[in-house]
């Protein structure tokens, strides 16, 4: 169901959020956690979801070099450094969704994204690489590309591994160019090195003739991009 | 319903034909509690954000037409908490909204159903600051009925309540609205009356509930006469909206009017309590919505960020709309 170790990474993060917030919030957060495969409590579960943001308090998470390198080891590229407390309470709601049922699963994960906030939408497609039956969230992953909210395709394009494990190669060439539409930080995409190919490398050649053209400027880490086809050959 | 409205009219009430002068409202500061956005254009957020409107409130309404399916009203209330809160933010202007099943399509009653179902699902999202618009339109069985409902729903969530006033047998509506909000036991301080005028202030402010007025052209307030509510019954509890949205309105409401209160010799804290903070304080009752969270930093357009024109802070390059040329 998972493609990484889940009961490694769900004790962690367990200790980090309950070393991190005050023992109330902390059972409030396990209060809602139990709602999350009681039946027909899932809404109270989503609601739940919802608040956190008003429950659990804003600030970052401290964690130890220790820790940072456990969860690289779990999932590579997987960073949770530039977290917030709050997204991350939110992000082990979701594991605490059984996985054992498939479609029962896929629902839930569905509706959380259906009725999402910004915030929510986020912390939802930040949390991709750790979603049980990975490859079935390639079609919303691409979904996240055609996002137009700037904060949540920040969460699907930057500092995330899940999209160049899944994305099949058109939808991960448009991750790349929509990356340069929207003035992204390129070196913050993971996998560009394993993903470049051709069909890629030709449209960032048009856009930048295109750009060109139009007597404007081109970020010269699309040469970059180009030059890995070459090296890769 | 439309009268004609002729420059000489416009003389006649205030000498000259006066252009709002920013320089006038330097230094102050603006806030917006209703105003339709997904209907205005970003020529409108931007002049907003130039007239000094940090924050805004954009009430749940119909879209012009009746809603046929419950995905519709889902999608309307993702987009309030969503893109159109994100778009917003994009000039700089913090966005907030109250969600609910307006008056018009409560008479949809299979759809309101569904509608109070799925309310739940959205009042707590970030974002959300009340109940609203919800109230009478027509004063009819289905309108009482989810009305009703609504008022139980903030209770539940200690959300204040929106409350739009019918513009057809005004006078009574709105008492009738207070008398329910009362029966269903909600504390007048959480219930923000609406589109008031001068018939209606008066039992409002007494029963001290919060009298939002509404300065609109030809249909609803004016804001000189808005100027004689505030020299008649003060500041307290006051505030106006523009309810700007795909009709003749002005999303400049709110500032223009304070720039006639301050030429009309009004307090400088009356204005700042009527164009600003008392909608602060009223809507800050759902715990949603902090001032601290406003951009207030002055914008200097002549500065690029990274050699590009998208200028620091994320704010929207200016277009010179007065240029034949587009680039």
């Amino acid at each position: 169901m998972f493609n990484y170790n889940f009961n490694t990474l769900n004790t962690l993060f367990y200790s980090l959020i309950q070393s991190t917030i005050d023992s109330e919030t902390f059972n409030w957060l396990q209060e809602k956690a139990a709602l999350a495969n009681e039946n027909g409590s899932f809404n109270k579960f989503k609601i739940g979801f919802s608040i956190v943001s008003r429950k659990v308090p804003k600030m970052g998470i401290d964690i130890n070099d220790v820790d940072a390198d456990a969860i690289k080891e779990l999932i590579p590229g997987f960073s949770i450094s530039r977290w917030s407390i709050k997204k991350l309470c939110r992000v082990w709601l979701i594991m605490q969704i059984s996985a054992a049922d498939r479609t029962a699963y896929v629902s839930k994960i569905e509706e959380l994204f259906r009725d999402a906030d910004m915030n929510e939408l986020a912390t939802l497609y930040a949390a991709l690489p750790i979603l049980a039956y990975p490859a079935h969230w390639e079609k919303q992953c691409a979904v996240g590309v055609r996002s137009n909210i700037g904060y949540v395709l920040d969460a699907v394009i930057m500092d995330n591994p899940y999209p160049a494990e899944y994305l099949k190669e058109d939808a991960w060439n448009q991750l790349v160019l929509k990356a340069f539409f929207t003035d992204k930080d390129i070196s913050r995409i993971i996998g560009l090195e394993k993903r470049v190919n051709e069909n890629l490398v030709k449209a960032l050649r048009d856009y930048a003739e295109e750009r060109k053209s139009a007597n404007r400027e081109v970020s010269s880490s699309l040469w970059e991009i180009v030059d890995l086809l070459k090296q890769n050959h | 319903m439309c009268r004609s409205h002729s420059m000489d009219e416009d003389k006649k009430s205030f000498g000259e034909n006066t252009p709002l002068n920013l320089n006038d409202i330097k230094g102050m500061h603006f806030f917006d509690p209703h105003i339709h956005m997904t209907s205005r254009t970003t020529d409108d957020y931007q002049a907003m954000i130039d007239a000094g409107i940090l924050a805004i409130i954009e009430p749940a309404f119909w879209l012009g037409q009746p809603r046929t399916g419950l995905s519709s009203f889902r999608d309307y209330y993702n987009s309030l908490i969503g893109w159109e809160r994100f778009r917003s933010s994009q000039f700089g202007i913090k966005h907030y909204c109250t969600i609910g099943l307006n008056s018009r399509e409560a008479n949809n009653i299979e759809l309101a159903e569904q509608v109070m179902e799925l309310l739940p699902s959205f009042i707590y999202k970030e974002g959300v600051v009340g109940i609203g618009e919800i109230g009478f339109d027509d004063q009819t069985p289905a309108e009482d009925k989810y009305y009703r409902a609504q008022l139980e729903l903030a209770k539940e969530a200690s959300l204040p309540v929106q409350v739009h006033t019918p513009h057809r047998d005004k006078k009574q509506g709105t008492t009738r609205s207070m008398d329910i909000a009362i029966e269903h036991g909600l504390d007048p301080a959480m219930v923000i009356i609406d589109h008031n005028n001068e018939e209606t202030a008066k039992e409002v402010l007494d029963r001290g509930f919060w009298a939002a007025f509404t300065i609109y052209p030809f249909t609803k307030m004016g804001n000189e006469r808005m100027v004689e509510m505030v020299k008649h019954y003060g500041s307290e509890r006051i505030m106006v909206n523009s309810a700007a949205d795909w009709g003749i309105s002005d999303p400049l409401a709110v500032p223009k009017t304070a720039a006639l209160m301050k030429a009309m010799g009004i307090d400088a804290k009356d204005i700042e309590l009527v164009t600003y903070k008392n909608a602060i304080t009223a809507f800050a009752q759902s715990g949603q919505l902090d001032e601290n969270d406003f951009t207030r930093t002055e914008i200097d357009q002549s500065q690029k960020y990274e050699g590009n024109t998208i200028l620091r802070g994320g704010q929207q390059p200016r277009v010179d709309k007065s240029s034949i040329i587009i680039k």
